[in-house]
Parts: C-alpha cells; sequence; structure tokens
C-alpha cells in the first residue's frame, strides 16, 4: 500500500527523530524527510520554495521546541497522533482515489492539513499553499514565474549555478549583453563610428558618464548598445572599458509578478545594490522613458528614476539609455532632474549609402536562416525602395524587413532551385508592404520618365506646349540637374475650365507611379481653414491631429502635389505655399516636418481664361493680344514672389473644334468601356463625330459641355434600352447622323425580328 | 514629472497578504480529583512528562489544592499525544484523571 519511496522516507523520518533522542516522531520529521526526497524536493522547488530555507527552520525548531531524552536512558520512539493522522489521511485518499500506492507527495499534501502545525507553517512562510502543492503533484504545473522557467528551458545554466544565482538581482532581471556578445548571439554593428566613439568618452567620464541614445524608433539604438557590448567582448575598447559588463535591464521582467507595494522598487534596489558591488559593469536601459512614472502611484510621487537619481549623478553605476525622440521629449526630458543626468547622443537615421553597408554586414546571417544569397543589387534595392515607400519606419528597419521578409518570401514561394534573391523579388515585397501595385515599385523609373510625354499626349489633347513644358522641368529635376532642396517642380497650370489641367496632373501621377494628392482650395476660402492644412493652432480642436497637407506629404512624400483652383484659395494660403515651393519644408503646429523635395507641386487657375476670351475691340493681333491679357490677370492675381518661386506658369490652350474630335473619342472609348460591362458595343460615323464635336464646343467651357452633349443625346437614350428595350440582353448598337439629329440602330435586333 | 498615470496602478495588490503567524504551543494541564491516587499523578508527571521527582510533586500539589496544574508547553501534536497517553494510562489502572490542552 505505501510506496517503497515512501517507506524509506518515513524510515528515515524515524531514524532522524531517534538520532536527535527525541520522544516522538511527529509531522515536522516527516516534513524532513520528504525534503530529502528527489519527489519531495522537485515539488518543494516547483512550488516555488526554498529547500534550505525549510530545512533550517525544521533544524530550529527540532532545537527549540522538541524535548530531547537525555543521553544513556533508554525509551520508546512514539508516534505522535499528527503523525498517524497524516499517513492515515494520505492512505485514506489513495484508497478513495483508487490508486494503489500511497506515495510522497500524497503525504505532502496531508501535511498541510495539520492544523497549527509548524510543519505546515513553514511551508506556507515559503509561500506555498496546498493548492500549489496540488496542482504540481495532479497536474505538474510549477508555479515558478515563466520567467525563471524560459531560462531553465534555455538550459544555459547548470541546475548547480542556477540554484546558486536564483537571488542574483543581475541573473534574474538583466541580460548580460557581453556574454550574449561572446556567444556570437548578436548581429553585428556595422557604422556608427562618431557614435560609438561618443558613447564610450561619455562612460569614461568621471561624473554623469551615462549616455542616453535618442533617435527615431528603428535607427539602431539597442543595435549601438549591442555594438558596444560586441567591440568589449573582442576587446576593441579603450583601457577604462576593459572587461567590464554590460547588462541589459529587463524591465518586463522587473515588474512582472510584483504583487505588493514595494516589490518592485525593492527588485529594482537590488539591482542597484549588484551592480554597486561589481565596479566594471554598465546597466544599459531600454526605452527608458518607462522608468519615468514607473512603480508610481500619482504623479510627483517615488518612482523608479527617482531610485536611479542618487546613484547616476554620483557616478557610481554607469547606465545607457535609449528612447525615442518623442517619448524622450514628452517623458524623459519632463523629468529634468532626471534628464540631466544624463548625455543624450543622437542617433540619426543612416543615409541610403550607410543603409547599404549595413546590409551588406547582415546578410550573411539572413542568408543563413533562409538558406539563400542576396545579390548586391537586390540589397541596394531593399534600402532604395524601402526609403522610398515605406515612409512611416526608418532606415535601415525598414530595408531589414523588406530583405528578411524577402528571404521568407522566396522559401516559401517553394521554387526549388532557387539560391538568389534578385530586385525584382524586391520589388514585389516593398509593393506587398506598401499595398501599392507591383508595376509602379521599380527600381528603375526611367522607361517611366521617358514614356511620360508621348502618353500625357494620349491623353490629354491639345496642351502639347503645356505637356512639353512640364515634362521637361520633371526631367530635369529627375537627372539631378533641379536645384537641390526644393520640390521637383513648381507649376501654375491656367487656362480655361475643361481644357485637361486637373486631367494632365492626375495622369502625371498615375504614368509615374506616384501617390495624386489633390486639395481642392475652394475649401480653403477663409483665413481659418489655413490652419487645416497645417494643423490647428494649440489649445484649439484638433491640435494633436495635425495638419492634412502636412500628414498627406509624411505619408507619401514621393507624389504629386495638386492645388485645385488655387485663385479661390485665402492669400494667407499663399504664404505657406512660398517656403514649400522655396525649401520644399513645411512644418506642422507639432514642430514636425513634412519633406517636400519629392514632391511635384501643381496648381490650376481659371485666372485670366475670362479676360482672354472676351474679343478684342479695335485693331491688332486678337490671340496674342487676349495671351498678354491672360498674363496681366494672373500677374494681379498672385504677387510676385510667389510667381518668382515657380517654374513656369503654363498656359493651356482653349479646345478647338479639331481637338474636339479626338476628344469625342476618347469619351466614347471611355462610354464603350461603361458598356461593355453589358456586354452592349457602340459603333458611330465620323458624321456623328464631328456633330458631337460642334455641338460639344464651347472656346470658354472646354470640354465639359462636350460631356453633357453625350449624355443628353446617347446615354440618356441607351439607359431605356439597356434597362428594358433590345439592349437587355447586350448587343451591338449603331449611331448615325440624320437630318441633324443622332439616330440609333440595332443591327442585331432588327435581323431577329425580321 | 509626467502627468501620465501610471499603467499598472491598479494592478498592484495591495493588502492581500496572508496573515502568517507561527502556530501557538500548547498548555498541557492535569484536572483534580479525589479518586486519583497523588501516587499515580506523580508516576505520570515523570513519566510521560519527565519531570523530576520534586517538580513532579510540586505539579502533583498544584493540581491538589488549586484543582488544576500545568505540566508543559509543546507544539500541538504532541500536546495531543500526551493527553491522549495519560488518559490511556489513567483508564488502564482505573483511574478517571482528566488531562485537557489549551491554547496558550
Amino acid at each position: 500500500m505505501i510506496s517503497k519511496e515512501l517507506s524509506a522516507t518515513l524510515g528515515f523520518a524515524v531514524r532522524e527523530a531517534k538520532k536527535r533522542r527525541h520522544e516522538y516522531v511527529s509531522v515536522e520529521h516527516i516534513l524532513f524527510a520528504v525534503l530529502y526526497d528527489q519527489t519531495g524536493i522537485e515539488i518543494i522547488e516547483n512550488c516555488g520554495g526554498n529547500v534550505e530555507n525549510i530545512l533550517a527552520n525544521i533544524e530550529n525548531f527540532f532545537e527549540e521546541k522538541i524535548e530531547k531524552i537525555p543521553e544513556g536512558s533508554e525509551y520508546v520512539l512514539q508516534q505522535t497522533i499528527g503523525f498517524q493522522r497524516v499517513i492515515q489521511r494520505a492512505v485514506s485518499h489513495a484508497r478513495s482515489a483508487d490508486k494503489p500506492e500511497v506515495t510522497v507527495s500524497d503525504i505532502l499534501a496531508s501535511i498541510f492539513l495539520e492544523k497549527d502545525s509548524h510543519a505546515e507553517y513553514f511551508l506556507s512562510a515559503e509561500g506555498i499553499t496546498r493548492l500549489d502543492v496540488l496542482n504540481y503533484i495532479a497536474h505538474k504545473i510549477p508555479k515558478t514565474s515563466y520567467e525563471e522557467r524560459s531560462r531553465e528551458s534555455l538550459g544555459q545554466p547548470g541546475e548547480e549555478e542556477r540554484r546558486r544565482n536564483k537571488n542574483d538581482p543581475l541573473e534574474l532581471y538583466t541580460t548580460d549583453l557581453v556574454r550574449l556578445a561572446r556567444q556570437g548571439r548578436l548581429d553585428p554593428l556595422i557604422g556608427r563610428e562618431t557614435e560609438l566613439e561618443r558613447t564610450m568618452q561619455v562612460l569614461c567620464r568621471r561624473r554623469k558618464n551615462n549616455p542616453v541614445f535618442v533617435g527615431d524608433p528603428g535607427v539602431g539604438k539597442t543595435a549601438l548598445a549591442e555594438g558596444l557590448a560586441q567591440k568589449i567582448a573582442r576587446g576593441e575598447v579603450p583601457e577604462p572599458l576593459r572587461d567590464v559588463h554590460l547588462y541589459a535591464l529587463d524591465l518586463g521582467g522587473l515588474l512582472a509578478g510584483t504583487k505588493f507595494r514595494g516589490d518592485f522598487e525593492q527588485r529594482l534596489k537590488g539591482v542597484i545594490a549588484e551592480l554597486k558591488r561589481r565596479p566594471n559593469s554598465i546597466l544599459f536601459i531600454d526605452e527608458i522613458h518607462t522608468i519615468v512614472g514607473a512603480g508610481a502611484t500619482s504623479s510627483g510621487s517615488m518612482d523608479a528614476s527617482n531610485i536611479l537619481k542618487p546613484v547616476l549623478t554620483s557616478g557610481e553605476i554607469r547606465c545607457i539609455g535609449s528612447s525615442t525622440y518623442e517619448e524622450y521629449k514628452n517623458h524623459f526630458e519632463k523629468d529634468r532632474a532626471l534628464s540631466r543626468r544624463f548625455e543624450k547622443i543622437e542617433i540619426h537615421e543612416p543615409p541610403p549609402a550607410e543603409a547599404v553597408q549595413i546590409l551588406k554586414g547582415l546578410r550573411s546571417r539572413y542568408e543563413e536562416h533562409h538558406g539563400i544569397e542576396y545579390t548586391d543589387a537586390a540589397l541596394k534595392a531593399a534600402v532604395e525602395l524601402s526609403a522610398k515607400y515605406l515612409n512611416d519606419r526608418y532606415l535601415p528597419d525598414k530595408a531589414i524587413d523588406v530583405m528578411d521578409e524577402a528571404g521568407a518570401f522566396v522559401r516559401l514561394s517553394g521554387a526549388v532551385g532557387r539560391k538568389r534573391i534578385h530586385p525584382v523579388d524586391i520589388e514585389k515585397i516593398v509593393a506587398k508592404m506598401a499595398r501599392i501595385p507591383t508595376q509602379s515599385v521599380s527600381t528603375s523609373d526611367r522607361g517611366k520618365l521617358e514614356m511620360l510625354e508621348p502618353r500625357l499626349k494620349e491623353v490629354v489633347y491639345g496642351q502639347d506646349d503645356a505637356i512639353a513644358a512640364l515634362v521637361t522641368a520633371i526631367k530635369r529635376s529627375r537627372a539631378g540637374l533641379g536645384i537641390p532642396g526644393k520640390p521637383i517642380g513648381c507649376f501654375l497650370f491656367t487656362g480655361p475650365t475643361g481644357v485637361g489641367k486637373t486631367e494632365v496632373a492626375r495622369q502625371v501621377a498615375q504614368i509615374l507611379g506616384v501617390e495624386f494628392v489633390r486639395f481642392d482650395m475652394s475649401e480653403y476660402m477663409e483665413k481659418h481653414a489655413v490652419a487645416r492644412l497645417i494643423g490647428a493652432p494649440p489649445g484649439y480642436i484638433g491640435f494633436d491631429q495635425g495638419g492634412l497637407l502636412t500628414d498627406a506629404i509624411r505619408k507619401h512624400p514621393h507624389s504629386v502635389l495638386l492645388m485645385d483652383e488655387i485663385e479661390k484659395a485665402h492669400p494667407d494660403l499663399f504664404n505657406i505655399l512660398l517656403q514649400v515651393m522655396d525649401h520644399a519644408t513645411l512644418t506642422d503646429n507639432n514642430g514636425k516636418k513634412a519633406d517636400f523635395r519629392n514632391v511635384i507641386l501643381m496648381m490650376t487657375s481659371n485666372a485670366g481664361s475670362r479676360e482672354m476670351s472676351t474679343a478684342a475691340i479695335g485693331f491688332g493681333d486678337g490671340r496674342r493680344d487676349s495671351l498678354s491679357r491672360g498674363k496681366k490677370a494672373v500677374e494681379q492675381l498672385f504677387s510676385p514672389e510667389f510667381r518668382n518661386r515657380l517654374d513656369d506658369i503654363i498656359q493651356f490652350n482653349p479646345l478647338t473644334p479639331e481637338i474636339m474630335e479626338r476628344v469625342v473619342d476618347k469619351f466614347m472609348k471611355e462610354l464603350n468601356g461603361q458598356l461593355a460591362v453589358r456586354r452592349v458595343r457602340l459603333t458611330y460615323t465620323p458624321a456623328v463625330r464631328a456633330f458631337l464635336a460642334r455641338k460639344g464646343h464651347d472656346p470658354r467651357y472646354g470640354a465639359r459641355p462636350l460631356a453633357r452633349v453625350i449624355q443628353n443625346e446617347i446615354k440618356n437614350k441607351l439607359s431605356d434600352e439597356i434597362l428594358f428595350g433590345r439592349l437587355a440582353k447586350g448587343g451591338e448598337v449603331h449611331i448615325d447622323l440624320e437630318d441633324e439629329a443622332i439616330a440609333f440602330r440595332y443591327p442585331e435586333a432588327g435581323a431577329r425580328a425580321a | 514629472m509626467s502627468d501620465k498615470t501610471p499603467q499598472f496602478e491598479s494592478e498592484v495588490e495591495a493588502g492581500r497578504e496572508v496573515t502568517l503567524e507561527e502556530p501557538p504551543l500548547y498548555k498541557v494541564l492535569l484536572h483534580n480529583d479525589d479518586y486519583t491516587t497523588m501516587d499515580f499523578v506523580v508516576e505520570i508527571l515523570r513519566t510521560v512528562f519527565h519531570k523530576s521527582n520534586e517538580e513532579a510533586v510540586r505539579i502533583m500539589l498544584n493540581v491538589h489544592h488549586q484543582g488544576i496544574g500545568l505540566c508543559g508547553l509543546y507544539p500541538r501534536e504532541i500536546a495531543e499525544t500526551k493527553v491522549d497517553l495519560v488518559e490511556r494510562l489513567a483508564r488502564e489502572r482505573g483511574f478517571p484523571l482528566k488531562c485537557s490542552m489549551e491554547r496558550e
């Protein structure tokens, strides 16, 4: 009934009592014996108890509370009633559970039910409850924190070492980066020499030797700390930093499992005390702003940063922090007493060339992981494309992500034997990540530029001069001959309504494959509306939201920005555009800058078109006269400093009847596209084309009246037929001109009727 | 100081600390009656409670005069065991000696 192991344990308890000349063998003796049993130790440790502690307590109890029979006199060892009860309970439990044997674990569970016993007290003092024990016995669910277990499963420190380190706060709440570096588990750091040098200088100061890295997320602040650890590991550091240990503080681990007020602070204190004990150590706190306010119940009370402050000033421990600009400003810098103890080292986003070097340095790691090779061109493409299309993130992080994902993509695509990653793969990944069509992401847009002019002429008619001027300016900028620090181009399109000014802008964006950002200036006629573009001033609703224009450009730095009908905008808005055109930056109310260097700024205006359309009275070249009058109108409307900054004022011509015929073809093609959905095909004669062009032409209104004519004359008639009539099932329709009116013929329907 | 409220404030469990007290010791008491002999009480005190002769007599007289006598302070289970033993021995010999334990 009683297992072999248990009877050995009980025997040990009895022997122990006898050896100590105790009158009785009690529950405490059982516990004592259990703590020398393998199963017993396992249970206690997994429930978070310290075996040594309990043993010491029992020993103490034996000394103080238990009577000893003097040496020499004979006596019979007796069992206490408690002893019998514990065994009895365990046995009856095993019996009712249909277990063949009573084991040590049953005894342990039974001890807990012994009221007022010291054995139970000693276990409780270690924080072990009966439920913990039952949980472990029944399901092998240990009570120890996840952290400790995961460390264990990593299997680095041996059992012996782990037990020794259990109370070492550095072991529990920090990671030794230098050790990781020695084990080769850190990625190499490339470049950043000046920042590293500065860091080492600050670390070697006598007081306030605490650098804090501040930079945008993803630029490599943590990597810099890891790089320092690697340098230390390799011994490539100046004398004062030799054999230094760099401990990365795990703030989460410090916080996890703190139950009571003060637990967190106690652990932090423990870490600090341990660091003080080891003079050659540096603490690295990633996301250091999190220590401001950590552990405080209300603002102004004691928090983690206040615990750190005294030791930081005195230079007793050295500390490296890292934080992003935003959080540094919002949290860290507000605690001025804390921030003055740190030396700020700004980490900037590396230029693309350096990012390529970084990727090359990391290449081998990723190649090893994915079992694939990256070509140099692919790495370059990863940097360039991610810089261009993934705008809310920073180099080198985003480029590394692209590289990594490309590796995963090729490996998952199942292409057997594929061993290399080419720029094409990178393009696909970037397109996916930026959620834009693949064809618009391409490493070389030379082809696109070459095709820009012919393709623009295909879709916008009669504006060849304007298109040529625009394309030349764009090409000039792309060829590197533009003025650096300015937008790619700033154009003002003037001309009558409906001649294709807006269309040109839209088509340029589409052909170049960049974002088309359009603002209709009729919405910005009031003075206060300007705030919508650059953000509301402090104290007003929407202050924290940023401006529409600045946000749009920050999101899509490569874009065509169209300000439609600019003459309607409030004059204040022109002033904003002045600096955009001059320095290609716009600062919003939060001080964040939007970069306009890759923006093509286009503005359209009807200014002057009215002047041009009025017929000249008197003699002279009517056309030239109207042109100069149009120019004058533009000059009147826009201030000299505004006009001065424009690359070109591009005049759009009114449409002539000949051009109108081409426009008719374009519109009919669009109509056919719509009809194709209904399986209807439309054909028409040249006479119809001429009729529509004539009827739809009005030099003052451009091509828009034509759309109205087509709607009235053709679409209205067709819609009835498509819904209820002869085209309900699709078919063909032919239109011709009869007696100055449009006539419809339905060849198929007619044939069927006949 | 930041005016940001710390995120984990509400997660601190305050005051749920388990009150952990060392278990009390128990007094083992002998009660007077008119039928148990003094000799037997002394014998019990000497064998069960390991008292010296003089001490045993003193405790016995305490029982006799004051109706109750303190035999010693023990952990609960040991006290229990002794009470049980005393009463068993008394019954064997036909004495109605009453022994009890009391939380200190």
